[in-house]
């Protein structure tokens, strides 16, 4: 394999594929990535802990073919810190050795067998369905961070992806709060009415490289791909069966508040800012024409701050771990704010006044 | 906010033999008569609380009730209504409330007030008068400037009564007194100072703090620091409580650690009660040792979530006895959780699970609440076969400052 390429880009295809380099791996060529050069002009850079895989295409001058397995964590501080416009990349097809170039440096890295390098699994055939990439990455961002990252309950560390005749639903819970997001319909395929996709794998979605207008999905019986033009993202569904997120959906609200979304945020975060005891803790107070916002601290000090608001139905008071209430009201869009609480002790609703489409549901703070 | 001393003054307010009180508040024609709260006699009950008209006789509290009725035929024994002393802690409290945020709760009758410095015995006057009008009960209060002398001179003031005590006076008045005035000195350590020599808490400030240390562990420093009237454990007051502990000096020292056991989940369940009635959860869990030569050690774990589950605090505390016991026998032993959250994120039961235990310890706070303590625990508590019913004395301590 010979080739030129801008260190850059190289780096830039390396940073987002080696989100998929296991930290820690009894099988040692796992630390490295596989790089393809084909005829075409193109080097492909890929990265799997066998759970999920990276793949990135970039542009590249291919002086002969070939395949090249490095140590991840070299290569990629090498190529990153590289100054000249240029880098020229070699690898001996008998030593697997590379040796780098690049204006007056000359470097040479050892490396690995290519051929023992994991294969990835492949899609199932067929067209799969295709996806605006702004989408999906906004389906991702409203969802994903409320997924669980502790794993005593393996299914709420992914996205549930729920297909219905009218609409895909998708779904991500810690037990404290619910991110739920209507979109448009498309099927996972063949006799398949769900999937859970592992978070680490959504958030990867997030990752890759923007400027795509679509991205193709591909559902197989253990695995989901995302397919773009210069990037791939595959990885294995979690097994374990999503429980019934329905339930936490409440069946009547006592107050409904709406507020300016960013005046509400604002408040939210600085009243944050007094109460850190562990995790800050926020109380709403709402009432007519009003929510106030209060938080305190022993040890900080104490501050409120009102926003106006419509309020219909009973006042009532209830208190929040304020990362939690953020994060949803940062999730929800548009401008004007819905605030419906079913009581101080149980679920509220947080969503964009005009739209049901995303709701996320959090649980307040029990005294 | 913890209040320093020096520039307050400390009252120890303390309901004189309350739960009788309060049954012979509720039950006029048992007032003048020995009045004894506890379990049943026919089944080994000990004696929960006595009137003084009891306490003539020599009833004590903790005494067993076949002992106690020996002493007092005639006494009138009643069951233990918590739910209707609590009530009545409640009203006392909301009187403490009236005159300063800065109020201890020692346990349900017992608690310490930091007012301005000059107000003390003032102020106790008030609360005096306050809870014998409104609510027809006896209080005694100590006044001073710091815990330990507010502690004496409410010992001094009951029944019913009202003391100072200031550090120009401990020379005077708290040197003469037994050793066993102060404290954390019970009759164990008060016999080994006797043998030593240490009759009086004159005799505790004219030894070297050195013998006291070799009597008395690390503790013994304390007490000379006590017998010279100092005392610098700040006041935590309820919204700031930093620790709940309960502990256990056994009556004869114990050496089967099937017994100790025992002991640990009696009071795992008591601290879990006590969080959940404070609404409260526990980041650490601490365990108390202490041997027959007073060697005490005190060893915790930090858990990874917060809990106020009864079966968790003994699985933590049981572990760390086990770990750390020793030699047997051991003297006493006790139970602390520390690191207390106020806020508990809610969770969706159907999603996470909450575990089936937290069912158990809340049907177990349910029926603790109707009946008094002891109606149903778990099975670990009962003593091990063979073994002699320990009534033990049990010391709740809390909320202390850490």
């Amino acid at each position: 394999m010979r080739l030129v390429i801008r260190p850059a880009e190289l780096a830039g295809a390396l940073s987002v594929a080696g989100h998929a380099v296991p930290a820690r791996t009894t099988v040692p060529i796992l630390s490295s990535v596989l790089l393809q050069a084909s005829a075409e002009g193109a080097l492909s850079v890929t990265a799997t802990d066998l759970d999920l895989a990276i793949r990135v295409s970039l542009a590249a001058v291919v002086e002969e073919p070939g395949d090249a397995v490095l140590p991840y964590r070299y290569f990629f501080d090498m190529v990153r810190h590289m100054t000249e416009p240029e880098l020229r990349v070699s690898v001996d097809p008998a030593s697997f050795a590379a040796v780098l170039e690049c204006g007056r440096g000359h470097y040479e890295v050892n490396g690995y067998d290519p051929s023992s390098y994991p294969g990835l699994p492949a899609p199932p055939t067929g067209t799969g369905v295709r996806v605006s990439d702004d989408q999906l990455r906004l389906w991702t961002r409203q969802t994903v961070f409320a997924a669980a990252g502790d794993m005593s309950r393996p299914a709420l560390t992914g996205v549930l992806w729920e297909a219905a005749s009218d609409m895909l639903r998708l779904v991500a819970t810690d037990g404290t709060r619910l991110a739920y997001r209507e979109a448009e319909a498309i099927s996972l395929g063949e006799g398949r009415a769900s999937m859970v996709v592992p978070a680490r794998a959504m958030q990867q979605v997030l990752r890759m490289p923007s400027g795509e207008r679509e991205v193709t999905v591909r559902v197989g019986s253990s695995h989901v791909w995302f397919e773009w033009q210069a990037a791939l993202l595959l990885c294995r569904l979690l097994a374990s069966p999503y429980p019934d997120y329905r339930q936490v959906v409440p069946r009547e609200y006592v107050c409904r508040a709406r507020v300016d979304r960013a005046a509400f945020r604002g408040a939210c975060q600085r009243a944050a800012l007094v109460s850190r005891d562990g995790f800050p803790v926020v109380r709403l107070q709402i009432e007519e024409g009003r929510i106030v916002v209060a938080a305190s601290s022993p040890a900080v000090g104490r501050g409120e701050e009102e926003v106006q608001a419509e309020v219909e139905g009973t006042a009532l008071e209830i208190a929040f771990n304020a990362d939690l209430l953020l994060e949803g009201v940062e999730a929800v869009e548009g401008q004007t704010l819905l605030f419906a609480a079913s009581g101080p002790q149980s679920v509220c609703l947080l969503r964009d006044a005009d739209s049901a489409r995303y709701c996320y549901y959090v649980l307040p703070l029990r005294q | 906010m913890a209040v320093g001393g020096g520039k307050r003054d400390i009252l120890l307010c303390d309901l004189d033999a309350f739960f009788a009180s309060v049954e012979q508040r509720d039950h006029p024609e048992l007032r003048g008569k020995p009045v004894i709260v506890g379990g049943d006699a026919s089944r080994r009950g000990v004696v929960a609380a006595c009137s003084y008209e009891a306490r003539a006789y020599g009833v004590r509290s903790a005494m067993p009730m076949r002992q106690a009725l020996e002493l007092c035929p005639r006494a009138v024994v009643l069951p233990v209504r918590m739910s209707r002393y609590r009530e009545a802690s409640d009203q006392v409290f909301s009187i403490f409330d009236r005159f300063t945020p800065d109020v201890e709760a020692v346990s349900i009758d017992e608690a310490y007030l930091a007012v301005s410095a000059g107000r003390g015995v003032e102020t106790a006057e008030q609360i005096r008068d306050l809870v014998r009008r409104e609510l027809d009960l006896p209080l005694s209060v100590g006044v001073s400037c710091n815990k330990l002398l507010a502690k004496v001179a409410c010992r001094l003031a009951k029944p019913d009564g009202l003391r100072a005590l200031w550090p120009d006076q401990v020379a005077g008045v708290l040197w003469p007194l037994p050793v066993g005035i102060l404290p954390g000195v019970g009759p164990k350590a008060e016999e080994r100072l006797v043998r030593a020599g240490i009759r009086t808490v004159g005799d505790v400030a004219a030894a070297s703090p050195q013998l006291m240390e070799s009597l008395l562990g690390s503790f013994g420093h304390t007490v000379y620091q006590y017998a010279h009237g100092r005392d610098d454990r700040p006041l935590a007051t309820d919204h700031q409580a930093r620790s709940l502990s309960e502990e256990m000096t056994f009556a004869t020292d114990v050496g089967d650690a099937e017994q100790v056991l025992s002991a640990l989940m009696e009071m795992a369940e008591e601290l879990g009660h006590r969080l959940r009635a404070a609404g409260l959860k526990a980041r650490t869990i601490g365990i108390k040792l202490r041997f027959p030569d007073f060697r005490t050690i005190t060893r915790a774990t930090t858990l990874g979530q917060a809990t106020e589950s009864d079966s968790t605090i003994y699985r933590v505390a049981c572990e760390l006895f086990l770990r750390h016991r020793g030699h047997p026998p051991w003297r006493l032993v006790g139970v602390s959780v520390s690191g207390l959250e106020q806020w508990q994120q809610m969770c969706f039961p159907g999603l996470t699970g909450a575990s089936s235990q937290d069912g158990v310890d809340r049907t177990l706070d349910a029926l603790r609440e109707r009946f008094g303590k002891p109606v149903v625990f778990r099975a670990r508590r009962l003593p091990p076969a063979g073994a002699a019913p320990e009534p033990g004395s049990r010391r709740p301590r809390s909320p202390s400052a850490k």
